[in-house]
C-alpha cells in the first residue's frame, strides 16, 4: 500500500507517541491571539488555572504582547432554566496594567471561575491596522450556532476574502453565507475585516455539511486554505468548542517550529487546559506537534489526528449533505406589506408544510412546501388587519418558527 | 466662545426657529429604545414592535447612496436577566456587525432569548441599530451599542444617537477616572462610549445619577449646540433618557397601569408622547419624571 493510499484509507490517524514537555521553554510571542481553552476531563492535575487566571501576571500578564483586548466565555454549570449559549464577556485594551487587572476582565474572570464546565479566554494583539483596527474589544472567540472559535494566527484579508468568502459561487456557500452575514464586514472593502471570521465561517460551513465528522471539516477547510495564494506564510492554529467538545489545532509554519507551540495539562478541577503560553507553574505539560488537530471530548482523554494530509486532495463533502441540513425559515422582509415572504431550507424528504396564524391563534394559511430550499409567497386576505403573524415550517417532526410584522 | 462654535449655534438656533420642516430630509443616525417593566414582567408584544421599528430602521433604501442608508452598521441589545441569577449580576448582551434586516436568524433569535430571559421580572431592555460616525473599522465591527461598565457597585447600560466630538468630552474627565473605568475603544475612540463615561464621573461626582445626569448633559449642551444626543442608560432597574436634538425627535409612552415605560426614536404607536427639548426623563415600574438641563 503506499503512503498516498494509507492516508486515503486512514483519513485520520492517532498520534502515537507525543512530544513529551519535559523542560523550560521561552514561548515567544506568536501574532495574533494567545487563548486558554479548558474541557472537562477525567482527572485533575497539578495546575492551579484560577490563580493563573486571576493573577496580573499569569494569564492577563501576556497582554504585554497581547494588549489589543480581551475575552472570556464559558458554559456553565448552574444557568438559568432553558439557556444553553455559552457566556461571552469582551472589552478592549490591556487585561492587566502591571499588578492590576483591568477591573472589567476581573469581574469576567470572577463570574466565570466558580461556575465554568469549559471555557476559552483570549486576548489579541491586533496586527493589521489597514484591515483590522486594534483598539476595541477583542472579536475572539467568535460565536455562532453553539460553536466559540478563536484563531491565533495571521492570515492576509485580501486573499481569503477574494479567494474563500466571494470567490465560491457554490449555491449551498452562497445560501449559507445570506443566513451567516459577516460581523466584521470591511464595508464590502476586500482589503478590510476580520480574516479570522472568514476562517470561521468557512469552517462552520464544512461542519454543516458533516456535524459528526468535525476533523473531516476542519481538514476540508484547511485544504481550501491551502489553495490561496500566499497561505504558505499564513498561520491557522485555533481552538473550536461547544457543549460537548473543544477541538484544538496546531497549523503553523512548517518551517518555524518555535512559533505557535500549543500544550495541553491538566487543572486541579479535573479539566484540561490547552494554551499556546507554556504557564510557568503546573507539571506534566505536553506540547502538541504541529499539524495535528487535538480533540478533547467533554470528560475524556483527548485523541490527537494529523493534519499532514490536509495538503493532499482532500475528500469530497458528502453526497448526502442535506440530509444534515437544519431547517431553515426566514422573512424576506418584515414588515412585509401587502404579501408574505418567506425563503426555507430543508433535508430531503416528502413534503412538509408551512402554517400562518395570528396572535388569537387563527389558523390563516397551511401551505406545502417541496423539499430543498424556495421561497413561500402567500397574499394575506383583503380582510386581515396589520400585526403580527406567526410562522411554522413543520418537517418530519422538526419545527422552525418565525414572527413577521404584517402591514396592510 | 470660538467662532466655530458660534457658527453651529446659529445653525442650530435656524433649525430650532424653523421647527422640523427645515430638518434634514435623510434619516443618516443610529435608533435606539428603552424598555423599564415591573413586574410580573415586560410584555412580549411591546418589545417586538420595539424592535420592529428598529430592525426597519436597517431596510436598504433604494433611493439613497449605501453610506447614506440608515443604521445598517450592526444592531445590539443589553438587558439584565429578570428574575437575576446568582452570580450574573451583569447585563447580558448581543450584538451583530450586520445590518439587522440582513442577519434575520440572529435578530429574531435575540429577541426571542430576551423573551425568555429579560422579560420576565422587574427589569430594562436597551435595543440599538447603528449607523457609525467614529471608531475603528470603518464601523465595520460588531455594535458597540449598548456600552457596559460598573459604578457605585452596580451595572449600567448606555446607549446613543447624535454625534459628539470624543476628543473634547474625554478632556473633561479625569485620567484617575479612566484608569477606573478604562474604554472598551481606544486610541480611536467611539464618541458615544465617551460620552457614557463623562456621565458617569458625573454620577460619581453628585452622588445621584439624576444630578449627575442633568450636570453632564447641561455642560454638553452648553458647549456645542451641534453636540446632539438622544441617549437611554440604565442600572436594570430605572431608565434614563435624555433627548438634545434639533431635528430627530424622541418619544416615550406607558403601559395601561403605568407600570411599564418605553423610549424609543422609532414610536410603535401611532401617537406617542414627544420628549421636550434637553430634558432629562427617568422611567421605572415605580412612576417616571423629567427636569431640564437646559
Amino acid at each position: 500500500m503506499s503512503d498516498m493510499l494509507a492516508m486515503k484509507h486512514m483519513r485520520w490517524w492517532v498520534v502515537g507517541a507525543l512530544l513529551i514537555w519535559s523542560g523550560s521553554c521561552l514561548a515567544s510571542a506568536s501574532p495574533g491571539s494567545t487563548f486558554l481553552a479548558l474541557s472537562p476531563a477525567p482527572d485533575p492535575g497539578d495546575f492551579d488555572v484560577a490563580a493563573y487566571c486571576t493573577d496580573p501576571g499569569g494569564f492577563a500578564g501576556l497582554a504585554t504582547q497581547y494588549p489589543d483586548g480581551w475575552s472570556a466565555a464559558y458554559r456553565s454549570a448552574g444557568p438559568p432554566a432553558g439557556w444553553d449559549r455559552p457566556f461571552i464577556i469582551r472589552g478592549g485594551g490591556p487585561a492587566s496594567s502591571g499588578e492590576i487587572l483591568h477591573p472589567r476582565f476581573s469581574c469576567a474572570v470572577t463570574e466565570m471561575l466558580p461556575v465554568r464546565v469549559s471555557g476559552v479566554m483570549s486576548l489579541l494583539q491586533a496586527m493589521d491596522p489597514d484591515a483590522c483596527y486594534p483598539g476595541k474589544p477583542n472579536p475572539q472567540p467568535l460565536y455562532r450556532e453553539g460553536f466559540l472559535f478563536v484563531h491565533d494566527g495571521v492570515i492576509d484579508i485580501e486573499p481569503i476574502t477574494t479567494d474563500v468568502w466571494l470567490g465560491n459561487q457554490d449555491p449551498d456557500w452562497v445560501t449559507f453565507k445570506l443566513l451567516h452575514p459577516r460581523d466584521y464586514n470591511g464595508n464590502g472593502e476586500p482589503t478590510r475585516g476580520n480574516a479570522s471570521e472568514i476562517y470561521f465561517l468557512a469552517l462552520l460551513y464544512e461542519i454543516q455539511a458533516t456535524p459528526d465528522d468535525v476533523p473531516a471539516a476542519f481538514q476540508r477547510t484547511i485544504a481550501l486554505m491551502r489553495t490561496i495564494p500566499g497561505y504558505a506564510g499564513w498561520q491557522f492554529n485555533a481552538v473550536l468548542q461547544n457543549a460537548d467538545c473543544t477541538w484544538v489545532l496546531r497549523h503553523a509554519l512548517p518551517g518555524d517550529p518555535d512559533t505557535y507551540r500549543i500544550f495541553y495539562g491538566l487543572t486541579t478541577a479535573g479539566e484540561y487546559c490547552v494554551t499556546d503560553h507554556l504557564p510557568a507553574t503546573g507539571t506534566g505539560w505536553v506540547e502538541m506537534p504541529n499539524l495535528t488537530l487535538g480533540v478533547f471530548p467533554a470528560g475524556e482523554a483527548p485523541v490527537f489526528i494529523s493534519m499532514l494530509d490536509s495538503s493532499a486532495e482532500p475528500e469530497s463533502r458528502p453526497a448526502d449533505r442535506d440530509a444534515k441540513i437544519a431547517l431553515s425559515l426566514m422573512p424576506l422582509r418584515s414588515p412585509a406589506r401587502g404579501r408574505i415572504e418567506l425563503s426555507y431550507r430543508t433535508p430531503p424528504g416528502a413534503s412538509g408544510s408551512l402554517q400562518i396564524w395570528d396572535l388569537e391563534g387563527r389558523s390563516l394559511a397551511n401551505l406545502t412546501v417541496r423539499a430543498g430550499s424556495g421561497t413561500v409567497r402567500w397574499t394575506p386576505s383583503p380582510e386581515q388587519g396589520s400585526g403580527l403573524l406567526m410562522t411554522r415550517l413543520s418537517w418530519e417532526g422538526a419545527e422552525q418558527h418565525r414572527r413577521i410584522l404584517y402591514l396592510r | 466662545m470660538g467662532l466655530l462654535t458660534l457658527g453651529a449655534a446659529a445653525i442650530a438656533l435656524l433649525f430650532q426657529g424653523a421647527g422640523p420642516s427645515l430638518c434634514p430630509p435623510i434619516e443618516h443616525e443610529c435608533h435606539l429604545f428603552g424598555y423599564a417593566f415591573g413586574e410580573p414582567g415586560g410584555s412580549p408584544d411591546l418589545l417586538d414592535q420595539l424592535c420592529q421599528q428598529l430592525h426597519d430602521k436597517s431596510l436598504e433604501s433604494r433611493d439613497l447612496p449605501p453610506r447614506d442608508s440608515p443604521s445598517r452598521d450592526g444592531w445590539g441589545f443589553s438587558y439584565f436577566l429578570a428574575p437575576p441569577h446568582p452570580g450574573l449580576e451583569r447585563p447580558i448582551f448581543i450584538k451583530s456587525g450586520a445590518a439587522a434586516s440582513d442577519d434575520s436568524l440572529r435578530w429574531y433569535d435575540a429577541i426571542d432569548e430576551i423573551g425568555d430571559f429579560g422579560l420576565p421580572g422587574r427589569s430594562v431592555v436597551i435595543g440599538h441599530v447603528r449607523k457609525s460616525s467614529y471608531g475603528p473599522d470603518n464601523g465595520a465591527l460588531l455594535n458597540p451599542h449598548p456600552f457596559a461598565d460598573t459604578l457605585g457597585g452596580r451595572w449600567w447600560t448606555f446607549a446613543h444617537n447624535g454625534h459628539m466630538v470624543p476628543d473634547t468630552l474625554l478632556t473633561w474627565i479625569p485620567a484617575e477616572f479612566l484608569e477606573r473605568h478604562p474604554l472598551d475603544f481606544s486610541p480611536i475612540e467611539v464618541d458615544s462610549e465617551v460620552l457614557f463615561r463623562y456621565c458617569q464621573y458625573e454620577i460619581e461626582q453628585h452622588g445621584t445619577v439624576q444630578a449627575g445626569l442633568l450636570a453632564a448633559f447641561g455642560r454638553v449642551r452648553d458647549y456645542y449646540s451641534a453636540f446632539v444626543f438622544n441617549i437611554c442608560m440604565t442600572d436594570g432597574d430605572t431608565l434614563w433618557a435624555a433627548h438634545t436634538h434639533n431635528y430627530f425627535p424622541f418619544y416615550y409612552g406607558a403601559s395601561e397601569d403605568s407600570t411599564a415605560w418605553w423610549a424609543s426614536t422609532a414610536s410603535p404607536v401611532a401617537e406617542p408622547s414627544e420628549m421636550a427639548q434637553h430634558h432629562l426623563y427617568w422611567f421605572s415600574a415605580d412612576g417616571w419624571g423629567v427636569a431640564s438641563y437646559e
